[in-house]
Parts: structure tokens; C-alpha cells; sequence
């Protein structure tokens, strides 16, 4: 069984850190990349993927958005959420909103970024991606082996 | 028209979803569809012998009805603002097709669409780099994806291109991975609402309040009108509570997005099973559509593979090829996990065979031991524990704890390991465990 992962794109480190404790109390990987190419790769082995992309809307070339529309297409089961740290206003949001969920977003995070949200975010969509994937991940049921054994 | 048939006509009429209506000589109505009565919210017996005349103390309905002089020549269309408006938007856009009588005095069929501003994502907020790369994107979506040779292709293309061309809800049924949000984004693509966003929601991944923040209210994308269509991954994963809500914040400005749900289970079942309300049902689930399994598309599997093999070489270089075995071995697995589990096998290979042609011994075990050609040597024995036999012991007291917990049904356990029922059959089988009662 391969353990289910939380990839993050960022600069930084922020994201990562608001994820730290809820991928170590679930016990899942967290993997951090700078680069898209590095992100990219992370996928390349299967597993159950959470992807968190830092997006700037007015950087050019769009680094981040394009990684989002690659993901979806080639890995339409990696759920990716677009997270912005730039403070818009409201039309301007919804319209970027509106291009990263057309790319394939899951979800698109603007200002204020909270931790609960992060949380909650990454918690629910990994669990749905590991049940639609059919991947056994393991639980509190403990399975004794020498039970039964002879 | 066949003698005998003529009262026909107002019927074929009134099961049309665009307004018609007929004007005699004298600019009177005759006629109007259902359609019509729903848009003005006039009832026909109220409508007949409205005189549709621009001039005069005429209501504003009449007004937006009146055929301009030109209209007697042939067919005209005239844009008007919606009655009741002193400018649009809403527009009419107000068909007139002329109907001449031997003594040449003319009437008018009419027909009425209703015209929304464009509210695409306003292209001129985006910079150029990123309106093309959600053009490539769209491009990605072309029916030829469920294209194939067997009769259910057939079908399901042609139930897909018809379903594209309205902007109903609909509901696609299949099994995992599948393909249904792709069939939905090919809905989308190629549909009227192509120029707004089309945005998947994973019903059983977000909180309602996730959901809320992004749809509902002041800002949010409904009222904006930025959707195009809203794709429900799986609407009965939402509580009660919550579906109600959602159909509320669907209640928004008109037209909103258009709906196309999801499912492995068809709607119907989920109603019987109270896991979706009935006004769920009712909206949503107008068309139904049954995306079929790869094991129904075993025709189509090197086509199928041909796509995925350019996915992964994704523009850059020769895609990947793979040996005629190989295809073979392709086709005579079933494919429980449909596309999305031939992908990952496609994509194991090839990175198996690095480079080189990929070849049937580059597949997976349990894909070659469904063609009969397992090709690895049996395994040593091993000095120290054996890992597969292992790992066999775990997966058979894990697969027996599923099956103690769903009291022996196996696709309630299947459901609790979180696999495919098919895929913990053959397991359970290969382990030597039977499900009880008739289940398996």
C-alpha cells in the first residue's frame, strides 16, 4: 500500500507548515516542491494526492496555473487546490476563481488564509480521493497476525 | 400534410422548448406554445387576439411582438428589449417567418429567444497567456474521447452530442473512473456555456460551509455568473441538510449554471435509499446518461492506450509505443477501475520499460495472470519471512475483517476497504474467503 501524500508548491514554506501536524497525525506524506517540474513528479508513483499550488494571478508565465491544467489532465484524480496570497478585489477574485476551477481546481483560496480552512481542505478532499481511488489505507482496526495463527 | 392530420401541428409545437407563436393577417394571435405562456407569463386564452401592433395603446408584450414592415418580404429577426424593459439586457431576440394565403395577405410564425449578457470570464481581465492556455485546455475535450466502433459507443456518443447541444441537467452513471467528469467537461466544452468556467465540485471532499464560500452569496460564483456548468461529483455524499442548501444557493440569478451530476449509482437507487431528497432528484436528474465501463469497450482499448501514450509524452517527443502482445494483455483484463486503472498501468509500464517498446512482460502481474501469461519466475523461498506470503496473510485477515464487519456482504466490505466490489471478489476468492448469502 502506498501511503496518500500532500504535495506542495510554494516558495516559502508557509503552506506546508499550516499542513505539518494534520499529515503527521493522519500519517500521510507531505512532500514540498518549488519548482513545477519537481511537483510533477511527485505524482509519477501513484498514490492517493492532495496538491496545493501557490498561484500568483499576474505572474507571467503562468508557472502555476499551467501545472494545475497539466495535473488535471494527466492526473485527472490528483485533487489540486489553488492557493493565492493576493489581495484582490471581489470581481477580480471571482474571476480568477472561476479560470483555476476551469483549469481544474479543486477549490481556490484567496486571503484570509487560515489554517482551519487549510486543514479541513486538505482532510476532506484526500479522503474522498482515497475512496474513489479504492486505495487501502490503514485505519484503528488492528489486524493481529499471529491471531488464528497455528 | 396527410389529409386528416392538421389539428397535429399545435402539438409538435407545444412540446418545443422555444416560445412560438402564429399572428394572422391582421397582426392577431392565433396561436402560442406552452413555451411561450411559461416566458410571458400570459395564459393562452388571454393572448388570443392580442393585436401586435407597434403603434397605438398597445401593451408592451404586443410591442415586442410586432413584425416590422420588412417581415412581409421574408424571414427577419429583430432584437428588442425584453416587455416591461425600457432597455436590455434582457433581450428578445424576436424570429418572424412569413406565411402567405392565396389571396396574399400574410401571417407570421414567430419564435422568441431570450437574450442573457454575455457574462463569459471577461477575456480582456485575463492575460492573453492564460485565455490560451484555457483554450488548449477546452481543446482537450473533444467527443472523439468516448469515439468508438461498438454499438454502445454508438450510442452513448451520440446520447453525449445531443445532451451537449441543450442546457438540461443531467446525470452521467458509471463506475469508477469511468470517465464521467470527463464526459462532463466534453459536455461543457462543446455546449452554449463553453465561455463561462466549468467547475467540478467534489460533493464528498468539501464541508458544506467549503462549498457555501465559494458558490453562495455576495461574491460568490452563481451570483457573479462566471459557471458555466457545475459538475456534482457524487451530490448524495452531501447530508440532507446540506443537498436542501445547495439547491437553495442554486436558486440564484437566471440563467445559472447549468447542472450535470455524477454517480456510480443511478440516481433512482440513491432516491430509494433516501440518500438523495427528492427535489434533488427531480432538478438534476432530467437526462441520464450511462458512461459505459472499458470492459464494454474492449474494441477500443489501443485507441484508448494510443491517448494515454500521448498524455504521457504530453507534446514532447514520440509517445511511447506499445507491443501488439502487450495489447493483447490489455484486452483480456476486465478492468474493474476502468480508465483511471489502466492509466496507472500504462504508466507503471512505461516507466518499466524506460524508454524501450512497452511490452507485455512490462505490465503488471495481475494484468498478465488475467491473459494467462504471468511471465515472473515463481519466488525463491526466501531465507528470512517471506514478504508476499506476508503480506497475503494480511491482506486475507484484513479482507476477513471487512467481511465480519459487513456481516459476510461483500459489497458492503468492498465499500468499507474502500475498493471496487469486483476487485475484493477476485481477491476473496484468490484468498479462499466466501462472502455469504448470495452476495458474491
Amino acid at each position: 500500500m502506498k501511503s496518500p501524500q500532500l504535495v506542495v508548491l510554494e516558495f516559502d514554506g508557509w503552506l506546508a507548515k499550516q499542513l505539518r501536524d494534520l499529515t503527521v497525525e493522519r500519517k500521510w506524506l507531505l512532500r514540498e516542491a518549488r519548482q513545477p517540474g519537481a511537483a510533477k513528479g511527485m505524482l509519477a508513483d501513484g498514490r492517493p494526492t492532495v496538491m496545493c499550488v501557490l498561484i500568483d494571478p499576474h505572474k507571467t508565465p503562468p508557472d502555476g496555473l499551467k501545472l494545475l491544467a497539466e495535473v488535471h489532465r494527466l492526473r485527472p484524480d490528483v485533487a489540486v487546490v489553488a492557493v493565492s496570497d493576493a489581495k484582490l478585489p471581489e470581481d477580480d477574485r471571482a474571476i480568477w476563481t472561476a479560470t483555476a476551477l476551469d483549469l481544474g481546481a479543486r477549490y481556490v483560496l484567496f486571503p484570509p488564509l487560515t489554517r482551519t480552512v487549510l486543514e479541513d481542505l486538505a482532510n476532506g478532499l484526500l479522503h474522498a480521493t482515497i475512496q474513489r481511488t479504492g486505495a487501502v489505507v490503514p485505519d484503528s482496526d488492528v489486524i493481529d497476525l499471529a491471531e488464528g495463527a497455528p | 400534410m396527410p389529409p386528416g392530420r392538421r389539428s397535429r401541428w399545435p402539438a409538435l409545437f407545444d412540446r418545443s422548448v422555444r416560445p412560438v407563436f402564429v399572428l394572422n393577417q391582421n397582426r392577431r394571435i392565433r396561436y402560442v406554445n406552452s413555451a411561450w405562456e411559461t416566458l410571458t407569463g400570459v395564459a393562452k386564452a388571454d393572448a388570443y387576439g392580442l393585436a401586435c401592433v407597434r403603434r397605438g395603446p398597445t401593451d408592451a408584450l404586443a410591442r415586442t411582438l410586432a413584425p416590422p414592415a420588412e417581415a412581409a418580404t421574408g424571414v427577419t429577426s429583430a432584437r428588442r428589449p425584453a416587455p416591461g424593459q425600457s432597455a436590455g439586457p434582457p433581450w428578445w431576440d424576436v424570429t418572424f417567418v412569413p406565411l402567405v394565403a392565396d389571396d396574399g395577405s400574410t401571417g407570421f410564425l414567430g419564435f422568441v429567444r431570450v437574450v442573457e449578457p454575455d457574462m463569459a470570464v471577461p477575456r480582456a481581465k485575463l492575460p492573453a497567456a492564460i485565455a490560451a492556455l484555457r483554450a488548449d485546455h477546452a481543446a482537450a475535450y473533444p467527443f472523439d474521447l468516448f469515439a468508438g466502433s461498438g454499438p454502445g459507443a454508438d450510442r452513448f456518443l451520440t446520447q453525449l452530442r445531443h445532451a451537449a447541444a441543450s442546457p438540461s441537467p443531467a446525470w452521467l452513471v458509471g463506475e469508477r473512473g469511468s470517465g464521467k467528469e470527463t464526459a462532463a467537461r466534453i459536455l461543457h466544452h462543446n455546449g452554449p456555456n463553453k465561455d463561462r468556467a466549468f467547475f467540478g465540485l467534489d460533493c464528498a471532499g468539501l464541508q458544506p460551509f467549503l462549498i457555501e464560500g465559494l458558490l453562495a452569496g455576495k461574491g460568490g460564483l452563481i451570483e457573479a455568473r462566471l459557471l458555466g456548468t457545475l459538475y456534482l461529483k457524487e451530490p448524495a455524499a452531501l447530508s440532507r441538510d446540506a443537498q436542501q442548501l445547495l439547491l437553495g444557493w442554486l436558486d440564484g440569478p437566471k440563467p445559472g449554471p447549468r447542472l450535470v451530476c455524477g454517480s456510480t449509482r443511478p440516481p433512482a437507487a440513491q432516491l430509494a435509499d433516501h440518500t438523495l431528497i427528492p427535489e434533488l432528484f427531480t432538478s438534476l436528474a432530467v437526462v441520464e446518461l450511462s458512461v459505459p465501463p472499458v470492459r464494454d469497450r474492449v474494441e477500443e482499448i489501443p485507441r484508448i492506450v494510443d491517448r494515454l501514450l500521448a498524455r504521457i509524452a504530453n507534446g514532447v517527443g514520440a509517445p511511447p509505443t506499445l507491443s501488439p502482445t502487450a495489447i493483447t494483455v490489455l484486452k483480456a483484463y476486465r478492468w474493474p477501475g476502468n480508465i483511471r486503472e489502466l492509466a496507472d498501468a500504462i504508466g507503471s509500464a512505461v516507466g518499466k520499460a524506460n524508454g524501450a517498446v512497452v511490452a507485455a512482460e512490462h505490465l503488471p502481474r495481475f494484468v498478465r495472470e488475467s491473459a494467462g501469461i504471468a511471465l515472473d519466475p515463481p519466488a525463491k523461498p526466501a531465507a528470512g519471512p517471506n514478504l508476499d506470503a506476508v503480506l497475503e496473510g494480511v491482506e486475507k485477515r484484513l479482507l476477513a475483517l471487512a467481511l465480519s464487519k459487513a456481516n459476510g456482504n461483500a459489497t458492503r466490505a468492498a465499500e468499507w476497504l474502500g475498493i471496487p466490489r469486483n476487485r475484493f471478489l477476485r481477491r476473496a476468492s484468490a484468498l479462499g474467503l466466501t462472502p455469504a448469502g448470495g452476495d458474491a
